[in-house]
């Protein structure tokens, strides 16, 4: 009973002295909101913790599931966690592998992003409950304890297209496990034991720490280290400088022995830094560090300055862990990435994966900012695969906003198996699922594109080998049931909504050669070189000849597809044809098979030529564009690719 | 006192437990039998590997071949009888024998047979598929081999790595890596471990660019290095000299080199390049012809080159020569293709008989894939090469014997301990080397490390 009042006496945070002074009620009990009175007040408040407790999971649900959900679905698809005992020896082969394995496991399931939401909202909130409870961080202390989740966080947000080149699977996973081993050195340490006992945990815990987290285990010799100090300067003997020389000893020696005896592919140099994102040591990428620095000092200080007592009056110095975490949201916020084509990107990207094509147009519309290629690519291949290529291509907007990422990431990285999957280029895509896979390491997108790749082009066991990866794994055997299909029978391909247009593409040069890592134009310029074939193909190469602005290889397409199909020419075709019969002064045209809409829009465009004629390109633009931006006349006539964003280099992806 | 009196009681409990399962275990092992009454199954026996369910030649002292049926069933037997020894009997579908009864069976049966036989017992009937016959050779093959693994890919690299692999059994042992290494250097020093050193002398030989750079993958950048010569660099250890191949010059490639047994004689490969062809035209017109050349060992150089395979007039490429211990028959490559000999699927082995100046394509051993790298075991009865016929990707390493009469019989891949293995890992296995004992090299990086630290 006592020691419950005891506790509840110890919870109580801050100035008692308004309960306690009964006749001193004269004093307000509820603070003028936005006082610094009103927040010193909720500073003390008894249910303060766990208020602080509650918006900090919901800020970060909001983060996971909401504002970020495309950056955490593509941590999902990055890395591939399989059920069997290959892949645990894979992981157990290097330093933090096992952590890397854990943490390939909780990441799988953000392939659903409301439970992958949960379980890291879950995570974070462990860690702040442990970091509270080791370094006593209660009451008016509390704000503390949520500053390392927040670091946390940071180090997925803060990525950007980084993510696509960071060679650590799972790695935000990998930091959480890695800080819990960490705190587990600094309980270990807080504890008061025979120095000989002590000594032992040291080195037990340096021999299992280390090779499961790495880096994460030095920090938590650290700390074990600076609470083994403190202990030794309260007794103040001499046998207890025991375990922090074995701490320190074991630090230095057990990396070195497990990169002697057990771990063969260690580099000497990162000894003591495994298990770290693959960051570069530029001057853009220095500041990625950040969290993971503040992170560790901020462990480092805490260990040395707690338990911290609370100031005996009530003074703005109870405000300094709130303000600290005020400071912590203020950093978070002004180095999380935040440039929306990026995000954008990612959701289509999603989108197509998971074959919802106008989920993909849906995105296209909502972006407000001048798009990215790939934005615009994703766009077209959405248009090309619900028939409207040729009909709409233009209604969307164009763009060319360059995306600000240290190390200029090609398209082809991020998205060349896909798109030369869907446009019949099997080689190149099994090509670029290859160099992802080989420099990245295994991913669901390309585990399924080489399957389909494979399936392709006719290489069932390659495809077989491949799949039965997809088999391994904790939540994409559906998937892989499905390419199953594929592969036995490569012909179902035709009848799948998301595939249906494949094969018809694949009958043509697919002759693997240099595509100078150039995604988009390599596309564009392969299509224009290419004659004949089936409608599908004829309407990409006349609409990449259009985008090329080349009349001499677009009519014989332009006949092909007329004479041999005899279907109704698309709107932007005709469009095209119009102003290539007109600028060529030729006579291709067969009325007939053009929509009077478009002869008539067509001649009032000419009218509106010869209206602004001698003009500068740029003004003339702004006149025509409410008329014509969705014409391919307009495409022709001007550069819709903007290119002002281009020119600002200065814009920040971490300013709003 | 009472807890000091239960304890051996405990004890002799849980001893007498032990030896009765130890007991019930033993019999019922010794209990499964293959079924007398089967009958012949209807269809074909389907095993990963592929290539056990042939009939082939085995040295006794290779590690267990396991292998997992594939073939649907509700239950398997498969025995392993010889004339001599206990018959080994393994249940279920996946194979996995035991090392030592393995190697019991396999030593006491030298140059017998061993006969496998697969029963799988469908709706209660037992079947049986046509009994495997691997023929024990009288000779060993090395216990150790060292290779090299790398992942297909066209621009990078990934991680090469070293595994030195103990053929008796699955031991195997990462002996380098390019992790440890910088971006910068990695190829380098994936290419300082495998230049062909002179049997005697501190002397080898590598493949160098003109500016005298390491050439890391031979094949991988002759298409950058085709506007420009490559030659073949010797180097001693003990004079600090080095020389290039004598008639280098520009608009030729020289590669692959091999040192003859007796360090007499250095094969390798050389190609005319024309002038100034295109990356995409080399294929068709830059191809490999197999040379000799006298090593002078007085000057570290080599004389003039002496063509022993014209592959370049029958429009092919003849590369990685191999000479055999005896000297007699020198094993190698051909392809239709100049540029990247070693990767195309018309990659096939061909041996040379110095004798009589004869070759032929060794059509047992060849797949439609690619087959390269061939090496030969030291007493020249096995020999090792790289084939990615599994999956037409990734290259796995097979053994095939090589008789008095200079007849090569049915290739196998090397045993694995868990038979999916292959499936499941993603990596080529390149460059082989046979070995008769481990290699060391790590063990000095713990040296090396605290020498750094104490030295500075």
């Amino acid at each position: 009973m006592t020691q419950t009042n005891g506790r509840k006496t110890g919870n109580r945070p801050i100035n008692p002295a308004p309960s306690q002074a009964g006749p001193k009620v004269n004093k307000p009990t509820i603070p003028i909101p936005g006082t610094r009175r009103s927040i010193v007040h909720l500073v003390e408040a008894k249910r303060f913790p766990l208020l602080i407790f509650v918006l900090f999971s919901v800020f970060v649900l909001y983060q996971t599931m909401g504002i970020n959900r495309p950056v955490f679905w593509k941590l999902h698809d990055q890395a591939l966690f399989l059920t069997d005992l290959t892949f645990l020896k894979e992981c157990l082969s290097y330093v933090g592998g096992l952590s890397v394995y854990v943490g390939s496991f909780f990441n799988e399931f953000f392939f659903y992003p409301w439970l992958g939401a949960l379980l890291y909202t879950a995570f974070l909130l462990l860690v702040a409950t442990i970091t509270s409870r080791i370094f006593r961080l209660k009451g008016w202390l509390y704000p503390l304890a949520l500053i390392p989740s927040l670091l946390l966080l940071l180090t997925v947000t803060q990525n950007g297209y980084l993510i696509y080149l960071i060679k650590l699977d799972a790695f935000a996973y990998v930091a959480v496990l890695g800080l819990l081993i960490s705190l587990l050195g600094a309980v270990l340490g807080s504890k008061k034991r025979e120095p000989v006992v002590q000594s032992l945990l040291a080195l037990v815990y340096m021999l299992v720490a280390y090779p499961v987290s790495g880096v994460y285990s030095i920090l938590g010799i650290l700390l074990f280290v600076i609470f083994s100090a403190k202990h030794q300067l309260t007794v103040k003997e001499k046998k207890h400088l025991i375990p922090m020389g074995v701490a320190l000893l074991a630090l230095w020696l057990v990396p070195v022995a497990y990169d002697h005896w057990v771990f063969d592919t260690t580099n000497q140099q990162l000894l003591y830094v495994l298990n770290l994102p693959s960051y570069l040591n530029t001057d853009q990428e220095h500041l990625l560090w950040l969290p993971y620095l503040s992170g560790a000092i901020f462990f480092l200080v805490l260990s040395i300055i707690t338990p911290i007592k609370k100031p005996t009056k009530s003074t703005l110095l109870n405000m300094a862990p709130f303000i600290l975490l005020l400071a912590t949201v203020v950093l978070y916020d002004n180095r999380t990435y935040k440039d929306e084509n990026f995000k954008s990107e990612l959701r289509m990207m999603e989108a197509s994966e998971n074959g919802d094509w106008n989920q993909v147009l849906h995105q296209a519309k909502e972006v407000k900012d001048e798009p990215t290629r790939l934005m615009v690519m994703y766009t077209n291949l959405a248009l090309f695969k619900l028939d409207k290529l040729g009909n709409e291509k233009y209604h969307y907007q164009d763009g060319n906003k360059p995306r600000l990422d240290p190390r200029g990431i090609l398209d082809s990285y991020i998205a060349g198996p896909s798109f030369f999957f869907h446009y019949g280029k099997m080689n190149y895509c099994y090509r670029w699922c290859m160099e992802n896979t080989v420099e990245y390491g295994k991913s669901v997108t390309n585990s399924k594109y080489f399957v389909l790749s494979s399936a392709v082009n006719g290489q069932k066991e390659l495809a077989r080998k491949y799949n039965h990866l997809l088999e391994r794994s904790l939540l994409h055997r559906p998937l892989s049931k499905k390419l199953a299909a594929f592969i036995e029978n490569p012909t179902l391909l035709d009848k799948d909504p998301n595939y249906c247009k494949v094969r018809a593409l694949t009958n043509f040069s697919d002759f693997l050669d240099s595509d100078y890592s150039k995604l988009e134009e390599f596309l564009i310029l392969n299509f224009a070189n290419t004659r004949g074939g089936p409608p599908e193909m004829v309407e990409l190469c006349l609409l990449a000849n259009m985008d090329l602005r080349n009349p001499e290889q677009f009519w014989p397409d332009y006949f092909y597809y007329t004479e041999v199909y005899k279907k109704p020419l698309p709107i932007h075709i005709q469009e095209a044809a119009l102003l290539y019969n007109h600028i060529q002064n030729t006579n291709y045209i067969n009325p007939y098979l053009y929509h009077p809409a478009v002869l008539a829009r067509f001649d009032q465009f000419l009218t509106m030529v010869q209206q602004y004629a001698g003009m500068p390109d740029y003004e003339v633009s702004t006149y025509f564009k409410p008329s014509f931006g969705d014409t391919y006349w307009f495409k022709f006539s001007f550069n819709t690719q903007q290119t002002e964003s281009a020119k600002e280099q200065k814009y920040s992806p971490y300013s709003p | 006192m009472t807890s000091k009196r239960r304890f051996p009681r405990l004890l002799y409990l849980l001893t007498a437990l032990f030896c009765l399962i130890l007991a019930g275990v033993s019999l019922f092992s010794s209990a499964v039998q293959p079924p007398t009454d089967s009958l012949p199954a209807p269809d074909e026996l389907s095993v990963t590997p592929v290539s056990y369910a042939e009939n082939l030649v085995i040295p006794y002292n290779i590690a267990p071949l396991n292998f997992r049926i594939q073939n649907e069933a509700y239950d398997y037997l498969t025995s392993f009888v010889s004339t001599k020894g206990k018959p080994v009997v393994i249940k279920g579908n996946d194979v996995r024998i035991n090392k030592q009864k393995w190697k019991n069976l396999l030593e006491a049966n030298k140059g017998e047979a061993l006969l496998v036989t697969v029963y799988v017992k469908r709706d209660g009937i037992w079947f049986h598929f046509p009994t495997i016959r691997y023929q024990i050779a009288m000779e060993p093959i090395d216990s150790w081999v060292l290779y090299r693994t790398t992942q297909p890919s066209v621009s990078y690299r990934g991680e090469m790595v070293l595994i030195q692999r103990n053929l008796e059994s699955f031991k195997e042992k990462t002996i380098f890596s390019c992790t440890v290494a910088d971006e910068s250097n990695k190829a380098e020093l994936s290419n300082a471990l495998f230049p062909s050193y002179h049997p005697t002398l501190p002397v080898y030989a590598n493949t160098v660019d003109k500016n005298g750079k390491l050439v890391a993958f031979m094949n991988q950048e002759l298409s950058t290095t085709f506007n420009e010569s490559a030659s073949i660099l010797l180097t001693s250890t003990t004079v600090n000299e080095a020389n290039s191949s004598k008639d280098s010059s520009q608009n030729k490639l020289e590669a692959f080199p091999s040192w003859s047994k007796d360090g007499k004689y250095l094969f390798s490969s050389i190609a005319v390049t024309g002038s100034n062809p295109t990356k995409a035209s080399a294929g068709k017109t830059v191809h490999f012809n197999l040379v000799r050349r006298s090593f002078l060992s007085s000057s570290v150089s080599t004389g003039q080159a002496d063509t022993l395979v014209n592959a370049a007039l029958l429009g092919k490429s003849a590369v990685s020569p191999c000479l055999s211990p005896d000297g007699r028959y020198l094993l190698f490559c051909m392809t239709d293709d100049g540029n990247k000999p070693l990767w195309h699927k018309s990659s096939d082995l061909f041996v040379l008989d110095l004798s009589n100046g004869a070759w032929r394509q060794l059509d047992i051993v060849n797949s439609s894939e690619v087959d390269n790298q061939p090496v030969w075991s030291s007493n020249g009865r096995w020999m090792m090469f790289g084939s990615n016929r599994t999956d037409g990707t990734y290259t796995r390493l097979y053994l095939a014997y090589f008789d008095n009469e200079g007849m090569v019989h049915k290739p196998f891949i090397v045993p694995q301990k868990y038979p999916s293995r292959d499936e499941e890992t993603f990596f080529s296995c390149n460059t082989p080397t046979f070995l008769s004992k481990p290699n060391t090299t790590s063990q000095l990086r713990l040296l090396g490390y605290l020498l750094d630290i104490f030295e500075n």
